[in-house]
């Protein structure tokens, strides 16, 4: 009997740049380089610019595969992403972080004779808390004169979505979901406030560059355009000064600071702490899904235990804070996102299969739900057997908090609507997760009438 | 259509920019970094002056 061949799977996103492309095969990634690639790819790691943006924590590392791949050059393996997020779920911290380090990435490949051909946000991934490249064949010689071909590409992929998160609203951030290659830069300059675009930046790389993209599409000859190196080292310190002058606005929203406004007194907050530290240490995951992880509290606690944690929440001020915490804590296996539990990041792109859906991406051993039941059931009708499921699906252990009716935030959210939701108690609670779910654990939150449950997937227990 | 011919060359605009503000944010960006190199400068020796001589 021959041994059976492994399963090689090609890349969904994988199909627009003929220099090479991405497959799995064994759990592992691979990129093959093709023959086109091969000059690019000998630059880059010949004239040192591999070395210095990989030390630099800019670029991912990767070794090289012995075997010369049929039709192709080499094949390279790159170190493993845990985590793969998209800039729709990302603060405005994190796009801003991202922008920056591409930024940067071009300038020092400038230094040494290259180029990025393309600067897309979906080639950064947030790797050890930092915004790191991980194609590697992103990369051209430099010809000196030429402009910059991923310009328009950066203003769509960052400039645009930053600008509008900062200067008109957070939530436009979300544009980023139905347009795949960026948001178009007539659209951003649209929605942008006149005093807004007489900033120089802003009025330059957004609003004269929309007018100038309108004025030329339909042109079916490339322009005659060249640009000095002072100049294109000019492009990207202005390009720089316009990111970092922005900023993200602090509204007052309805998470942002939730943990002041909880009818928890300190000892119940701290008592809650422990009992989820004690379920943690029982689990011991090695992933953690936080489904509403606000700022990020109770994710730091499963983090300090080893694991690597994805801490979601609907609300960008949040995430915001727990990436700046993030920061300047220098955490490393942690990564913010921002996630509407409701309406979670679906497939997208080309025949779905480009972008994965949030739910395939977040598959962890153990699910954190903490306070967050309530808004789930009551305050967006979602039956618990449904939430169970969905729960279920996302990983095999889940530390549940079950927040009764008489708890003041459940009071809120019944004071304006008909309580029709009679099975919204322990008990009711207990059958539908039951079903799922073997209970381990349960134990209440003293000072308060809270609940506190460990369960494990019954196809686990 | 509009969109569809923006797609066939979409960065024609792009390179158009480029070259035309490229001159003025390069000559802008070499006087500040000129600049830079003289402020550092001066207050090196700034520095220098005001420290004490050892020799007295």
């Amino acid at each position: 009997m021959t041994p059976s061949k492994p399963l090689r799977k090609r890349e969904g996103s994988s199909f627009r740049d003929n220099r090479g492309f991405v497959y799995w095969e064994d759990a592992s990634v691979y990129r093959q380089i093709n023959d086109s690639g091969r000059q690019s790819y000998d630059t880059l790691m010949g004239g040192g610019l591999y070395q210095e943006l990989v030390d630099a924590g800019l670029l991912i590392r990767h070794v090289e595969e012995h075997e010369r791949p049929a039709g192709g050059y080499l094949t390279i393996r790159p170190e493993h992403v845990a985590v793969i997020s998209y800039p729709y779920e990302w603060s405005f911290s994190q796009l801003q972080d991202a922008a920056l380090a591409t930024l940067e990435i071009q300038r020092r490949a400038l230094a040494r004779g290259m180029t990025l051909r393309d600067a897309s946000a979906y080639n950064i991934q947030f790797i050890d808390g930092r915004p790191v490249l991980i194609d590697t064949l992103s990369f051209d010689v430099y010809k000196p004169g030429e402009p910059w071909v991923a310009y328009r590409q950066f203003c769509q992929h960052f400039l645009a979505p930053l600008t509008l998160m900062g200067r008109v609203d957070l939530d436009l951030g979300q544009l980023m979901r139905i347009y795949i290659d960026g948001v178009p830069l007539p659209l951003a300059a649209k929605l942008l406030r006149w005093r807004d675009r007489t900033k120089f930046g802003l009025a330059t790389h957004l609003v004269m560059h929309a007018r100038l993209q309108k004025q030329h599409e339909g042109v079916a000859k490339k322009p005659q355009a060249r640009i000095t190196a002072t100049g294109m080292a000019g492009l990207i310190d202005s390009l720089e000064r316009t990111i970092k002058s922005l900023t993200a606005p602090k509204p007052r929203t309805q998470w942002g600071d939730y943990y002041d406004h909880t009818n928890y007194n300190q000892n119940a907050f701290d008592q809650k702490t422990r009992i989820v530290a004690d379920f943690l240490e029982q689990v011991k995951p090695k992933r953690v899904l936080d489904l509403g992880a606000n700022d990020g509290s109770f994710s730091r606690l499963a983090q300090e235990k080893g694991a690597l944690v994805l801490s979601c929440d609907v609300d960008p001020v949040a995430v915001e804070s727990n990436y700046q915490q993030m920061k300047a804590a220098r955490e490393h296996n942690f990564v913010p996102l921002l996630i509407d539990l409701t309406n979670p990041s679906a497939a997208l792109g080309w025949a779905n299969d480009e972008r994965a859906s949030f739910s395939a991406r977040a598959k962890s051993d153990c699910v954190l739900n903490l306070a967050l039941i309530h808004h789930l059931a009551i305050a967006n009708n979602l039956p618990l057997a449904m939430v169970a499921d969905y729960c279920a699906s996302l990983g095999s252990v889940l530390i549940i908090e079950f927040v009764p009716k008489s708890d003041s935030q459940v009071q809120r959210l019944l004071a304006t609507r008909e309580d029709i939701f009679d099975d919204y108690t322990p008990e009711g609670f207990e059958k539908a997760f039951g079903a799922r779910y073997e209970i381990t654990a349960k134990r209440p939150v003293e000072g308060s009438e809270r609940l506190l449950y460990l369960m494990t997937r019954k196809d686990q227990a | 259509m509009v969109r569809f011919l923006a797609y066939i060359d979409p960065s024609s605009g792009s390179f158009v920019l480029q070259a035309a503000v490229g001159t003025i944010m390069g000559v802008s960006f070499a006087f500040r970094n000129r600049m830079r190199v003289i402020m550092t400068k001066l207050s090196k020796k700034a520095m220098r002056a005001q420290q004490p001589n050892d020799s007295e």
